[in-house]
């Protein structure tokens, strides 16, 4: 808990105040977002909910910002290539007994 | 006064010392664009250095919210603005066109925290422009942060019902930060009793506590606020870059120098730290594989902070990519845009060199690439790219293989008795 109220006539205290971010911020957002959970073992699916899910405030803002159709192209490209540079340490799934990333990766080498 | 010569500002600057260099220098490099802010760094300080009586404010390693949070509060507009005071609309870059090495962002024509103090009116003891920070911006490093706040008015108490806060159309970023162990510091140039050193053999500045009587002139003048003073000894204390850890000379080290607790510790992988060496003028020595020298000066991805306050900072960020540039070019100086260009567009070797963080807790001082067959060929950022499978080599200070990684990371699936455990 903070100690005291925030002064709101104090310059130096810049608390919640909106800084621009126009379209050029949203698509760099988007590309980092999307690069870091590829790099994590999300596929376009599941990365696809983390923009379109309202409950992901930052990634949902860019989402509204771009569109869909935008978005889409810089998920696809990110898992194209990140995807192959990730963190590849994962759980077994306890339904399946089956590696998550494993069924991700055998299906991606099944495609050229 | 003297003349010395800051290659980071791409010019001679005047500081209070004849400029002596170190054999090899601390340096670290935090990619910013993975840092998460778990504070695993922080308390990892906090648990080695700080935990004792009279240290509770004390956060040698700490991460705060970009662009308003700061510990302590405000530090950096603080300090930006007290040089702007002394050089109204002054303090501006001329940019170069990155091949001089000895101007690699190109020239700062402005006033540095040493240049500034010159012409202020303050006692000739003074040497650096800086400023006291009271107790209460010491205290609570996150506040406004990420804190729930209660009832207005009401303290101690948080809002039961929980509240809706409103969307903004925002950015921001963590910063982790730690006492640069700067090439010219203003925490060693303010001290009227020399009681500040740097190492000749790593560059690491330490406060000596003998000497210290507590004038608290070093936690005026540091711009970057990481040395503190302590109430219950009466002298100031600092980072010490967990030195037995860099000299090798800590038990788990086995010899080998070793990287620091709040590197050690990184979840977000965003931290590397090594030794450069440097030649008799100060200036980096090519080494052309320690993979700090890389960075810093052959890819030119890891920037310093506010190299404008003219200590030479030795920690270097890469700057993250999201932010508004004129925000990163204040910050990080004219170098911010190719660095993230290059970033977001990584070539063949900086892929490969981005692997090699924080897969290894010993220093590494040099790497060697092994090229392997062509994975990929696609785009990213709408631009053609194409990726191999090369295979990174880390080597010690004695040359023996410290580990080696590929582009392409092997698959470990943990069976389903042993998940979540380590
Ligand atoms: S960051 Fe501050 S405390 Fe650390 S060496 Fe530089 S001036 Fe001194
Ligand atoms: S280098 Fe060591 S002493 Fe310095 S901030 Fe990191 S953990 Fe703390
Ligand atoms: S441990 Fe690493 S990822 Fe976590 S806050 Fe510190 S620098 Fe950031």
């Amino acid at each position: 808990m903070p100690y005291q109220e925030a002064d709101e006539t104090d310059p130096m205290l810049l608390v919640g105040v909106e800084l621009a971010a126009g379209e050029e911020a949203a698509r760099e957002s988007a590309n980092a977002i999307a690069q870091e959970y590829a790099r994590m073992g999300f596929d376009e699916p599941r990365l696809m909910e983390l923009f379109t899910n309202p409950f992901y405030g930052g990634s949902h803002q860019t989402f509204l910002l771009l569109g869909a159709e935008k978005i889409r192209a810089i998920v696809k490209e990110q898992v194209a290539f990140w995807s192959r540079v990730c963190c590849r340490d994962r759980d077994t799934d306890p339904e399946t007994g089956l590696g998550l990333l494993n069924v991700l990766q055998d299906e991606r080498r099944k495609t050229p | 006064m003297s003349d010395v010569y800051n290659w980071q500002l791409g010019r001679p600057m005047s500081y209070p010392y004849e400029a002596a260099y170190p054999r090899q220098q601390f340096a670290f490099v935090f990619n910013i664009n993975r840092c998460i802010a778990c504070q695993s760094c922080t308390m990892a300080c906090k648990s080695t250095w700080t935990f004792s009586k009279g240290q509770e404010h004390m956060w040698w390693a700490n991460v705060e919210t970009k662009p308003y949070g700061g510990y302590p509060h405000n530090w950096d507009a603080k300090a930006l603005q007290l040089l702007e005071e002394a050089n109204p609309g002054g303090q501006t870059w001329t940019k170069g066109d990155g091949k001089d090495p000895g101007a690699p962002y190109g020239k700062f024509d402005g006033k540095t925290v040493f240049e500034a103090a010159e012409n202020l009116l303050v006692p000739d003891s003074s040497r650096v422009v800086g400023y006291l920070p009271t107790d209460e911006e010491w205290n609570s490093p996150n506040i406004w942060e990420d804190n729930p706040v209660g009832p207005r008015g009401v303290r101690n108490e948080l809002d039961k019902e929980g509240v809706q806060l409103p969307t903004h159309k925002t950015w921001f970023f963590y910063l982790a930060r730690i006492c640069n162990h700067c090439s010219y510091p203003a925490c060693l140039a303010a001290c009227p009793r020399k009681a500040i050193y740097k190492r000749p053999e790593d560059g690491i500045v330490l406060v000596n506590q003998a000497d210290c009587r507590g004038y608290r002139k070093c936690v005026e003048a540091c711009p970057y606020k990481k040395v503190m003073y302590r109430g219950n000894t009466r002298v100031s204390e600092k980072c010490i870059a967990c030195y037995p850890r860099v000299e090798g000379t800590d038990p788990e080290s086995g010899g080998q120098p070793m990287e620091t607790r709040c590197m050690a510790a990184c979840i977000g992988q965003i931290r590397m730290q090594g030794l450069v060496k440097l030649k008799e003028n100060g200036a980096w020595a090519e080494d052309r594989y320690n993979p700090l020298y890389y960075l810093v000066h052959v890819a030119k991805v890891a920037l310093p902070l506010y190299p404008q306050f003219g200590t030479q900072p030795n920690g270097y960020y890469i700057p993250p990519r999201w932010v508004p540039r004129p925000y990163l070019r204040q910050m990080f100086g004219p170098g911010v845009d190719a660095a993230i260009e290059r970033y977001s567009l990584p070539d063949r070797e900086l892929l490969a060199v981005l692997q090699l963080f924080r897969r290894s807790n010993l220093i590494i001082f040099r790497y060697e690439i092994k090229e392997g067959p062509k994975v990929y060929e696609g785009t990213l950022n709408g631009k053609a790219v194409t990726l191999y499978n090369d295979t990174i080599i880390a080597y010690n200070r004695d040359s023996k293989e410290i580990f080696r990684t590929t582009i392409e990371e092997p698959v470990h699936v943990r069976p389903a008795q042993h998940a979540n455990s380590i």
